[in-house]
């Protein structure tokens, strides 16, 4: 089984819900996300995947979001309802 | 009643206003139609430059006020002070003050969308813990109500502590009460309580002491808090201690040891500033937002529909066909008007200033040369039009979001499509659509390979080659020797852009977090205010470069002037005239003609001795091995100024008159005709094709150059794709040439 820390936002299925639960990757590009809406705890929805699979379209805080594949692996989500997780 | 006293102006400023505004900012995240506002509170007294040194656009207007004028500067959009791009830069610098010359505003209007609550109060809550005097206008709350929320400004501005008026853009309503309060009410406003972690504060805490004595803007503990977990911002901070001496080197040191210590506690360092900050946004927003309890269903339907993969890819394919339609057919009238007017502008200054030297630089290098630059701006404003319309609407993100897999083959990005089909009618309202690609990388990479795309002013070529030559073939074969040059157009750029990714601009397409608003009906005066401030900052930003190479090339043409021409034309053409006196009315048509014929004898004469045409001779050798006689030559080099030139300057060297176009019989047969010393044709097929892949790939267009050194703010680029497509021009024809001689062809 995929250890639950290691699914991200590109893994989930169109329609899916899920909260963020951490961010990955380059240190400006995570504060780019956060800045867009996507710090842990947020609830995501994944709308649909453009014709070819990629990018995919997230709503979130209100908004809608395209994020091709590579950028959604560095949002790794938890379950919907996981209620909020609280920084350290 | 007498007239209001001056001290009137004085009683219109509140408690809150130490005086009256003088220069306020426009401020809010992308897509909130911040624009409208402007457009709004400023009317048309607006004025366009850039920012010197980069291509961020500055708009400033004027809004009158009963108290007088207040300047307005209208901010690059932004999710966040947290500045990583120029355009961020510059909203951040601006408004605190930092743009080298020019103070902090007087009053920041941060522009709030309520449909999009959460991220805009980020902005909002940032700039009033700046400490500046703020007013929030609260727009789109049309959209918000349709998605089943209702928020409430009242509440709002209790809780921020600055005036919060609803408005909408579209309407202008709203407007009144905003510039009451940006003069009377705008005040500093309540930071918002940011819930940080313990060990974050005692980290500042821990800090503090050191940065005592360095820049007061840096030793704040809220500074600090923001410093050690916001990576933007922790990075400049180590930026500025390399400045500081030993004390920031010390500084810098045991900052740069907190951050490693709070990592370790499991903090996100580069992401805690904003996960804070979202947590009291989210607070703030839930006091003041009601839940209707419906949502937005047209909204998701329409975005289902447009963005499904069957009907989506049909919608794309018709408002680009739409779009192609517009630029080709619909300006056709708007060109012909303005060509007429400038022709008939042209023959009128010529007849002032009599008809001499003078008067032919002034009709044929100012107004005709200029004139074939001029043609274009209605069909480039049409462009623009267009493409604001579907940008304001929502509609242009979701054909990037559509797009942007196919166009990851080249290494472009989604939003590169649009700029690079406007490059079928003309490259340089495709360049100017490049700047809504916001990564400078990737908007340079689709500059440089949008001219590759086969613009209006190919057509002639293509067609009087394929005129002359490729119609004896009969049936489809003309037109799909034309669909190849598109196709071959295409095809290099694919490959160059691929090219530029691995050389120049190496590295992956930046990544791709592009905001898909909600749709729209889009501002008739804010496309049409827009379009005419992109137009105009395409006519006056290419327009001198312009100007004045045409003129050169004029000269190059007319110059030497003192011609020792192989007959006595003006004794042939005198005699001739005479006969035509007293014969019949058939007669003198002949000798009328017999005139023409002698008269472009003798432009081609005056043309061959020019420095052109000894240019087009000069480089005959180095253009004989793609197939080109010095003819050919002279056209290429003219081209070089447009493509436009093509035809009419084929038609001076072949003798046919200058007024030749692509459906001119005689500049047809004529090219047919002409033969090489040794007796071959001049123009084989061969040629032809060769001559026109010179044309798909080199970049003779100096309205381009002038419009990309414009984009680029700088001559590198410009020169640089100038030189490496004449090479590559050079090789492509050069490798058809060749092959297809050996070929037997």
């Amino acid at each position: 089984m995929t250890p639950p820390e290691d699914r991200t936002l590109a893994d989930l299925p169109t329609g899916a819900h899920a909260r963020v639960a951490a961010l990955r990757g380059e240190a400006l590009l995570r504060e780019r996300l956060a800045e867009l809406g996507f710090v842990p705890g947020t609830a995501v929805t994944v709308l649909r995947r453009a014709p070819l699979g990629d990018p995919l379209q997230v709503a979130v805080r209100g908004g809608s979001f395209a994020l091709r594949r590579d950028e959604a692996a560095l949002v790794v989500v938890g379950p919907a309802d996981g209620g909020r997780s609280t920084p350290a | 009643m007498t007239a209001a006293p001056p001290s009137s102006t004085v009683s219109l400023l509140g408690p809150g206003l130490v005086r009256r505004p003088r220069r306020i900012a426009l401020l809010g995240n992308p897509n909130v139609g911040k624009s409208c506002i402007f457009n709004a509170l400023t009317g048309l007294r607006q004025r366009v430059s850039n920012y010197p040194g980069i291509t961020v656009e500055r708009a400033e207007g004027t809004l009158h006020t009963p108290a007088g004028a207040v300047q307005v500067v209208d901010l690059p959009g932004t999710y966040s002070l947290h500045a990583r791009s120029p355009d961020e830069h510059i909203a951040r610098d601006e408004l605190l003050g930092q743009v080298e010359g020019r103070v902090a505003p007087d009053v920041v209007v941060v522009v709030a969308d309520a449909s999009n609550l959460e991220r805009s109060l980020y902005l909002t809550t940032q700039v009033i813990g700046t400490g500046a005097r703020v007013v929030v206008a609260l727009n789109q709350m049309d959209i918000a109500h349709g998605s089943g929320h209702r928020v409430d400004p009242e509440k709002l501005a209790g809780l921020l502590g600055v005036p919060v008026v609803a408005t909408c853009g579209r309407t202008g309503s709203g407007r009144d009460e905003l510039v009451e309060a940006i003069l009377t009410r705008a005040c500093t406003g309540k930071p918002a309580e940011l819930n940080w972690p313990d060990a974050v504060r005692c980290a500042a805490g821990r800090l503090a002491p050191l940065f005592a004595g360095l820049d007061p803007a840096w030793c704040s503990e809220r500074r600090l808090r923001d410093a050690l977990v916001s990576e933007t911002t922790a990075r400049a901070l180590v930026e500025f201690l390399k400045t500081a001496g030993p004390d920031g080197e010390r500084a810098s040191a045991a900052f740069l040891e907190e951050r490693g210590r709070l990592e370790v506690e499991g903090i996100d360092v580069a992401i805690c500033s904003a996960t804070v900050r979202y947590e009291a946004v989210e607070e703030l927003a839930a006091d003041c937002v009601e839940d209707l309890g419906h949502s937005a269903l047209w909204q998701l339907r329409l975005d289902r529909f447009l963005t499904h993969p069957l009907s989506g890819t049909v919608v794309l394919l018709s408002v680009f066909a739409f779009l192609f339609a517009v630029v080709f057919s619909w300006s056709g009238p708007a060109i012909e008007f303005v060509d007429g007017a400038l022709s008939q502008f042209g023959g009128w200054l010529a007849q002032v200033t009599g008809g001499g030297l003078f008067g032919a630089f002034l009709e044929e290098g100012l107004v005709a040369g200029f004139g074939a630059f001029l043609v274009f701006v209605p069909q480039i404003a049409m462009l623009f039009v267009c493409i604001e319309a579907l940008e304001d609407s929502g509609y242009l993100a979701r054909a990037a979001f559509l797009l942007d897999r196919v166009m990851g083959r080249a290494g472009l990005p989604g939003r590169a499509f649009l700029p690079l089909l406007s490059g079928f009618a003309c490259a340089i309202p495709g360049i100017m659509a490049a700047r809504t690609i916001e990564n400078r990388r990737d908007r340079f990479v689709t500059m440089a390979v949008l001219p590759l795309m086969s613009c209006q002013a190919r057509l002639p070529v293509y067609a009087v080659v394929t005129g002359a030559l490729f119609t004896q073939f009969g049936g489809w074969v003309p037109a799909i020797v034309v669909l190849s040059m598109y196709l071959v157009g295409i095809g290099v750029a694919f490959l160059g852009a691929k090219l530029l990714r691995r050389t120049v601009m190496p590295g992956a397409r930046s990544p791709l977090l592009l905001e898909l608003p909600a749709y729209r009906a889009p501002s008739i005066m804010g496309v049409l205010r827009n379009t005419g401030r992109r137009t105009w900052t395409f006519v006056a930003g290419a327009g001198p470069v312009i100007l004045v190479l045409s003129m050169v090339l004029w000269g190059l043409s007319k110059f030497p002037g003192d011609v020792t021409y192989s007959r006595d034309f003006p004794a042939e053409i005198a005699a001739l005239e005479a006969q035509a006196e007293g014969t019949s009315d058939e007669a003198a048509a002949d000798l009328q003609e017999g005139v023409a014929t002698l008269e472009a004898a003798r432009s081609a004469e005056r043309l061959a001795h020019s420095w052109i045409g000894r240019g087009g001779k000069l480089i005959e050798p180095a253009i004989e091995p793609l197939g080109f006689d010095w003819k050919m030559g002279v056209a290429v080099l003219a081209s070089f100024a447009a493509r436009e030139v093509f035809v009419p300057t084929l038609g001076v060297t072949y003798a046919v008159g200058d007024d030749a176009d692509e459906e001119s019989k005689g500049l047809l047969e004529s090219m047919q005709r002409d033969k090489r010393p040794d007796g071959r044709p001049v123009f084989t097929p061969l040629v032809g094709i060769s001559l026109m892949v010179f044309y798909v790939i080199a970049l003779q267009c100096m309205s381009t150059l002038a419009v990309l050194r414009r984009e680029t703010n700088s001559w590198r680029w410009p020169l640089g794709l100038f030189a490496a497509m004449s090479i590559l021009a050079w090789v492509a024809s050069f490798v058809v040439y060749q092959a297809g001689t050996a070929l037997g062809y």
